[in-house]
């Protein structure tokens, strides 16, 4: 997250969402990927932040994890619980609205 | 293309080195580890020096406190409970019980519940017409002949087994903090409440019993109580 992870601490877990909502189902590693290639290196999320964030949004049932043999080896698949789509969607709205207001703020000529 | 395994080993081992003791948290770190190998291999680096990298990532992380992080996570209630315990053992006596919580695995079940293909699943999760009416079916059913093997998806404990009016003979069984299944409709319940259960072993055999009009197993996964779609869980064969 270098250099940005103040910002980061309190909108990771809407970018997961938002990006689970996108591409369907994914794991921590193409998480990690999607969100370095998305932003050009800008924001690249680290280990130590994204799977405890993964594991809090599961518990809350926001996602959910199914389990598959690749290469050998299990990896955890996360994908949005069905019963919980509106209210991610609310989520994602509301970060949307807000970085609107921020650039309003930081940014008031343009 | 499939890494080589001592490889696979070295890295699971040096992850347990560095304190990651949560499996959970570990298998899911060790497959990050793995793709990013991959990625460097794909990318023209040496096993040699992918496997180095990563070494070298894996040791600058924190690893302990990523551990610490995740089991608070999943045990938030319980260590709350228990810090507010030893705090009143602290004013209570001059005498504590230093103990660390013992370490609880949060695996999703991943078994079929009997041995089947998708051919045999007569009806799915998801809202459905009964009786002309919009109905929530809440699990998954399963045809299968009276007295197919039924085996518990998961490690846990039996919470209920019995009988009951719509549910005909049941076994309810909670796996772990999150994860519960259950299982309907049976004709031989092998468990009793209370009795903890492994992961493949025969719990009852598939009946026609309660609310059935032909013999099938109802298989329910709950999240926190609420059920969610089985089929996400059905990974695995059970081992006949």
């Amino acid at each position: 997250m270098k250099g940005n992870k103040e910002f980061l601490s309190g909108t990771l877990s809407t970018i997961i969402l938002a990006l689970l909502k996108e591409h369907g189902r994914m794991y921590g590693y193409e998480i990690c990927q999607k969100t370095k290639q998305l932003t050009d290196d800008a924001i690249q999320l680290t280990e130590g932040a994204i799977y405890p964030a993964l594991h809090k949004l599961e518990k809350k049932g926001f996602i959910l994890a199914t389990k598959e043999k690749v290469n050998g080896r299990v990896r955890k698949y996360y994908s949005i619980q069905p019963a919980s789509v509106s209210e991610v969607d609310q989520q994602i709205k509301r970060l949307i609205n807000f970085s609107g207001h921020l650039q309003n703020l930081l940014n008031p000529s343009t | 293309m499939n890494l080589p395994s001592p490889l696979i080993d070295r890295l699971d081992q040096l992850l347990r080195q560095e304190g990651l003791r949560h499996p959970e948290l570990r298998a899911e770190l060790h497959d990050h580890f793995l793709c990013s190998i991959e990625e460097a291999l794909e990318g023209g680096s040496s096993l040699g020096e992918a496997e180095r990298d990563a070494i070298t990532q894996i040791r600058e992380m924190d690893l302990k406190g990523m551990n610490r992080q995740t089991f608070f996570i999943h045990h938030q209630n319980s260590i709350l409970m228990a810090s507010l315990c030893a705090l009143l053992l602290t004013f209570a006596s001059i005498f504590t019980f230093p103990t660390e919580p013992e370490l609880v695995t949060i695996d999703p079940p991943s078994l079929w519940p009997i041995a089947a293909d998708q051919h045999a699943v007569s009806s799915g999760f998801g809202y459905r017409m009964f009786q002309q009416k919009k109905r929530m079916h809440t699990g998954i059913d399963i045809k299968a002949p009276v007295g197919t093997p039924v085996y518990a998806t998961e490690s846990g404990t039996v919470l209920e087994a019995g009988f009951h009016e719509k549910k005909g003979n049941y076994v309810l069984i909670e796996h772990d903090s999150i994860y519960s299944t259950t299982y309907y409709h049976l004709s031989e319940i092998l468990v009793k409440p209370g009795k903890a259960v492994k992961m493949g072993q025969k719990i009852a055999e598939t009946g026609n019993t309660g609310f059935s009009t032909a013999p099938h197993l109802h298989y329910e996964v709950r999240i926190n109580g609420k059920a969610v779609d089985p089929a996400h869980y059905m990974i695995d064969q059970p081992a006949k």
